[in-house]
Parts: C-alpha cells; sequence; structure tokens
C-alpha cells in the first residue's frame, strides 16, 4: 500500500516538471510564428535556442537520468541540430547542488563522522557537479582529494526519469520506441550501473592500474576507506578541460601528443582489456601543459563481448571492405545490419548502407596517420547521415539496427574522435590489432 | 526536578513506551500501570497530571537531543539559516531512527489534515521558537527578506513542512531513507526560494498597485 502511495506522487511531480517543459515549448512556437509573421529571418534558430534551454533547464532540475540522457545525447553531435547540442553540452558541467548539511548527513551515515572530522579540509561548496552526484575538494596529510557524492535517491529515480524522458528524446530524434528498445534497454542499464559507486570504485582501480604503464597518461588513486556506497574519494587531478586548455595555445606538437596517448589508451582498453571508459565528455579529461592527460570517472565501462569484438573489428580490416561482397554481407548479418526477415531488395539497400557508413567510420582506423582537425571528414560523415536520414525508403524499413553494443562502442569512439578534432590533431592510428584473413581469426 | 524525581520519571517514560509499542494503546489507567511498575500513583501525579502530558513531554525530549546534538556541531553557527534549518532536519531524522518504533507508532498515523497533532503541542513550542530565531537571523543578513503580514507566517509555513517531512519519513521504506532526504532538500530549497527576495516581491508589488489604485 505504501510503495503504492509514494510512487505515483513523485512520479506525479517530474511528470508536472516535464509538462511545464512542454507548455514553454509551445510558448517558444507562438513566439516562433509571431517572429516569422513579422518577416524575422532568425526566428527559426532562435526557436531552436529557446526550446533547447528550456528543456536543457527541465532535464537538469530533473538530475539523475534526464541528465544523464541529456549527456549521451549531446555526445553524438551530429544527431541534432547545433543549438540542442551547444545547450545540452552544458549539462556536462552543470547542475544545481547539494546542501552541505546533506553531505555532512551522508559522511555520518557511511562513516558515523563528519567530513570536518575526517579530513584536514573539506570544501563546504561542490566545485564541481556530476550529472549524479557532485565533487567536493578535501585534503588528508598533504594530499589533495577529489569527494564525489551521490544525490539522494537517484538509483530510484533513474528508471522513472527514463521513462519520462523517452517520449521526449524519441520526438526530438523522430524514432520510435520499438525500435530502438533494444539500445534504450542498454543505455539504461549502464545509467543504473553508473550510480553504483562501489561498481565505480572497483572498476576504477582496476583500469586504473591495468592502464598504469601507458606513458603520459594519468589516473587518480582511489581510498576505498573513504569511499562508501554514495560517497567516493579519490586524488584531486590538476589540469584543464579541453576548452580551458585550447585557450592557453599549446603548440601544435603538443596537442599531437595529447591526441596520440588518447588514441593509445582507447586502443589498449579496446583491444588488450576488452573494456573501455565509455564516458568521453569533455569533463572527464585533464589537459596539462606538458602533454599528459588526465582520466577520471570509470562510473561507465563498456565490456566488449569476445563474439562482439571478433565480428565488428574485423570492419577496420581494408581488405574486407573492399573484399568479396559474400564475406561482408554475412558479417552484416552476425552483427544485425541486416536481418535474415529482410527481402532481397532490403538486403541490397542496407549492404549498401551500411558499407559506405562503415567505410566512413572506420577510416581513421584503415590509415596509418589520419588527420583529425578540420570539418572535412566530419562533414562528409554528416552529410551522410543527413542524406540517410531523408531516405523514405530507409525509414520505412525501420532504420536503427546493428548490435546493442555498438551504442557505447560508437559514443565512445565519436566521442574520442570530437576531441581530436578540437586538437587538430595529426594522429598514427595504429591499432594493436591485425585479423588473419586465411584463419578468420584475431592475432 | 529532583535526583529522585528524574529517576522515576525515567522509570515512568520507559515503561510507558514499552506499554504504548507491545499493546498499540496507552496503559488503560494510571492506576494499573503504577502498580504494574510498583510505584505509587500519587507518585506518577506529582509528575504528570495524564499520559498525555508524559507523551508531550517525551516528544518534547525528541527535540531536546537534536539541540543537543546541534550545539555539539562546531559548524552549526556558521551555517547559513537554510543550512541550519537542513541540519536540523538530518539531525532530527537520526533521533527519530533512533526511536524509530514510538516516531513510527504516532507518525505513520498522522493525517495530512492533522495539523496541530496533541502530542506535538510542546515540541511545537520549542521548534517555532528555534524556527523565529534562525528566521530572524536570516532576515538580519538579507539571506531572505521580511514582508509586510506574509513573513508573520513563515514559521507557520516550516512548521506545515517539519509535518510533511515528518510524515515522508515515516511512510519511507526506501534504502538509507533516501527518500526522505531529497524530500527534505527539496521543501527546504523551495521554501528558502520562496522567502528570498524574487518573483513574489514582484506579483505583490503588483497586486499592491492593482488594489490602491484600482486598476484591475
Amino acid at each position: 500500500m505504501k510503495e503504492q502511495d509514494k510512487i505515483p506522487v513523485s512520479k506525479v511531480k517530474r511528470a508536472a516538471k516535464l509538462v511545464s517543459t512542454g507548455a514553454k515549448i509551445g510558448g517558444n512556437y507562438v513566439k516562433y510564428y509571431a517572429k516569422r509573421a513579422v518577416g524575422n529571418e532568425h526566428a527559426k534558430q532562435d526557436l531552436i535556442e529557446d526550446n533547447a534551454e528550456d528543456i536543457y533547464k527541465s532535464l537538469s532540475e530533473l538530475k539523475g537520468g534526464a541528465l544523464k540522457m541529456a549527456q549521451i545525447i549531446s555526445m553524438d553531435k551530429g544527431m541534432m541540430p547545433a543549438a540542442f547540442t551547444e545547450k545540452f553540452a552544458q549539462a556536462q558541467y552543470s547542475a544545481p547542488p547539494l546542501s552541505y548539511p546533506l553531505v555532512v548527513k551522508t559522511f555520518r551515515q557511511n562513516f558515523g563522522k563528519s567530513p570536518s572530522e575526517m579530513f584536514d579540509s573539506f570544501s563546504k561548496h561542490a566545485t564541481n557537479a556530476a550529472s549524479i552526484g557532485q565533487v567536493h575538494k578535501a585534503s588528508l596529510n598533504g594530499k589533495t582529494l577529489a569527494v564525489k557524492i551521490q544525490y539522494p535517491g537517484v538509483a530510484d529515480s533513474v528508471k522513472s526519469d527514463l521513462k519520462l524522458v523517452k517520449p521526449i528524446a524519441m520526438r526530438m530524434m523522430g524514432v520510435k520506441e520499438k525500435e530502438i528498445k533494444q539500445y534504450l534497454d542498454e543505455v539504461e542499464s549502464k545509467l543504473l550501473e553508473e550510480t553504483d559507486y562501489e561498481l565505480e570504485l572497483k572498476q576504477s582501480m582496476e583500469v586504473g592500474s591495468a592502464c598504469k604503464d601507458l606513458v603520459g597518461v594519468y589516473f587518480p588513486n582511489y581510498y576505498p576507506e573513504l569511499s562508501g556506497d554514495r560517497i567516493l574519494t579519490m586524488d584531486w587531478l590538476e589540469g584543464m578541460h579541453i576548452k580551458e586548455f585550447l585557450k592557453t595555445n599549446p603548440t601544435q606538437e603538443i596537442k599531437n601528443q595529447i591526441g596520440q596517448r588518447l588514441w593509445d589508451l582507447y586502443d589498449f582498453q579496446l583491444n588488450k582489456l576488452k573494456a573501455i571508459h565509455a564516458d568521453p565528455h569533455p569533463g572527464n579529461f585533464l589537459f596539462k601543459a606538458d602533454g599528459s592527460v588526465g582520466v577520471i570517472d570509470f562510473g561507465c565501462v563498456k565490456r566488449i563481448p569476445e563474439e562482439f569484438y571478433s565480428k565488428y573489428f574485423q570492419l577496420m580490416d581494408d581488405r574486407l571492405l573492399h573484399g568479396s561482397d559474400d564475406e561482408l554481407m554475412s558479417l552484416f548479418i552476425d552483427l544485425d545490419f541486416i536481418t535474415t526477415e529482410d527481402s532481397d531488395e532490403e538486403r541490397h539497400m542496407f549492404f549498401d548502407v551500411f558499407k559506405n557508413l562503415m567505410q566512413l567510420l572506420t577510416m581513421p582506423f584503415r590509415a596509418d596517420e589520419f588527420y583529425f582537425g578540420g570539418d572535412k571528414y566530419y562533414n562528409s560523415v554528416h552529410e551522410y547521415g543527413l542524406e540517410l536520414s531523408k531516405r523514405k525508403d530507409l525509414k520505412k524499413a525501420g532504420s536503427a539496427r546493428g548490435s546493442k553494443h555498438l551504442v557505447y562502442v560508437n559514443r565512445t569512439y565519436l566521442g574520442l574522435y570530437s576531441m581530436l578534432n578540437e586538437l587538430n590533431a595529426t594522429i598514427k592510428t595504429t591499432v594493436s590489432f591485425n585479423f588473419d584473413k586465411e584463419k578468420r581469426k584475431f592475432t | 526536578m529532583n535526583n529522585q524525581e528524574q529517576d522515576i520519571s525515567e522509570l515512568i517514560k520507559t515503561e510507558y513506551l514499552r506499554v504504548l509499542l507491545e499493546t498499540g494503546n496507552e496503559p488503560e489507567t494510571v492506576l494499573a500501570f503504577t502498580l504494574e511498575l510498583g510505584i505509587e500513583e500519587s507518585e506518577f501525579h506529582a509528575l504528570y497530571s495524564s499520559f498525555k502530558v508524559l507523551e508531550k513531554e517525551i516528544w518534547h525530549n525528541i527535540f531536546q537531543h537534536v539541540q543537543i546534538a546541534l550545539d555539539l556541531d562546531e559548524e552549526f553557527p556558521t551555517y547559513s539559516g537554510k543550512e541550519k534549518v537542513l541540519s536540523f532536519y538530518y539531525t532530527l531524522m537520526e533521533v527519530y531512527k533512533q526511536n524509530i518504533n514510538f516516531a513510527r507508532h504516532r507518525l505513520t498515523r498522522l493525517s495530512r489534515q492533522s495539523f496541530e497533532p496533541w502530542f506535538l503541542a510542546e515540541f511545537k513550542v520549542a521548534y517555532i521558537e528555534m524556527i523565529n530565531s534562525i528566521l530572524s537571523e536570516a532576515i538580519t543578513s538579507e539571506e531572505i527578506v521580511e514582508r509586510l503580514y506574509i513573513s508573520d507566517y513563515y514559521k507557520d509555513v516550516l512548521w506545515l513542512q517539519f509535518l510533511y517531512v515528518s510524515r515522508v519519513w515515516a511512510n519511507d521504506d526506501s534504502k538509507d531513507y533516501q527518500i526522505t532526504d531529497a524530500a527534505i532538500e527539496k521543501s527546504v530549497n523551495l521554501l528558502f526560494e520562496l522567502m528570498r527576495k524574487g518573483p513574489l516581491d514582484v506579483a505583490i508589488e503588483f497586486a499592491k498597485f492593482m488594489y490602491q489604485n484600482k486598476a484591475y
């Protein structure tokens, strides 16, 4: 009884929040038509900006799942008009904070002590807001620490938030739920994992120690004795976010070096660990003038199943994309790009579509050296995406295809590409795997 | 109260709580209660005129516990008004937890329409006194604004909020009372936002203008 009395109340409250966003967006349209009526050419751009702002505001107030969703959407820049992307990108840096007394209370609950008793110093105000928590700066025995504290009730609210956000997000992307259910489920399960600080602690320590021999990439130490199920304590990393860093005008040499280190880090995680840091938003990387880069936040680690790995990364092989169609077709079927239910006509259509798409997306992998700067490469990806989105025959056949593991693998690599683009970097895109075509396996 | 009375009072309270929680009801009569406890009825009446008076005092004790804990917290005096109220609630929830059966016994039965539960009479006096002092400090530091007529009701709204938070806690079965924490955080935030200088003042000013100039 109690349970049922309660849940609808909070759901109604959250829904009310989103409904009010809906109302505002309605208002924005009124403004748009009014402006258009008087011949304002910028009306449409204004409309998109107004909408993006209102959606962002309501999402960031909802915290938890919704904000995270905003972050994920904002990663795929090609998906939305520029104004949406800019606003959503803000979600990566700021959201309303947790009060200090609640921080104290969370500490008391976990350790029976207040933060001021546990640390030599502890900032009363959060220095950063993470999507499901916030970060305080602390010091202990001469070490500067970052203490991440999770908002209460986040894990519970992630699911119901997602339920509310799904329709809005889908309308923005113009797809139906049925088409993308398996992908949303993948996202949901990852989001729930992210609310598990004990898991994050474990993953952080595991990935950090596995990567410790990589040069120029550094990870914070984590402190299990100062962490709990809603508190996570790690070293405070110095460094700048990418935008700040670029303002200091580093040389192209340094930028290439940083880019190369990021590339190598992901190559190592992908091919050696089979587990990648799948939250490549700019807030998680800290750049230093000497060309080293710090990596934080292992709440979202995508483990790559062997089965998927051995299939998908064959596509990085130049010979395959230019080889026989039969081989490629069977690979596409294995990867769910093409299903056995497709008609012959659809098979051919999707075969061409995915062949082109994969050629574009894996282009950096297939080159020895790749220049990520400039607009050329991104525009060709973007244009192809646009072209696809306009094709009626594709829409009819349902355009969401491919293995669900692609969601986070693609998100990670698109995130990496976008950082490398900002760095204007030229990268030696050698990869540490080799596919033996004769034996059909990786060596 | 001298030492001996203090001991008897403790004894009475412990036994009263036992009976209340075991049977779900107050003891039948003072006589039966004192016989069971092995004290004179007059000893009970010297301290309490009825069980209700006794229970009011127990609730007042809960408030005092919170206050002692807050007094011991070195950081408390440095807090803003909002933080003080938050801190009060988080501490209160801890004290509730220590007396979980007793607190839940009354609070789960608290209806949404009940604004002045009898057992909280003394608690309320102390609560309002504390809130008044926090609010007047907050007004001085310009954290919130004084508004003609309206600010007289701030304390009453905060009392309703106290009842709300207590009810949420009593019915909360989320892990570590996370729903209660969120309810506290959000409701205190909202109230302090409303008491701060902001859109509300503009609205009041406009209403005043309409009224004074009959411009409606």
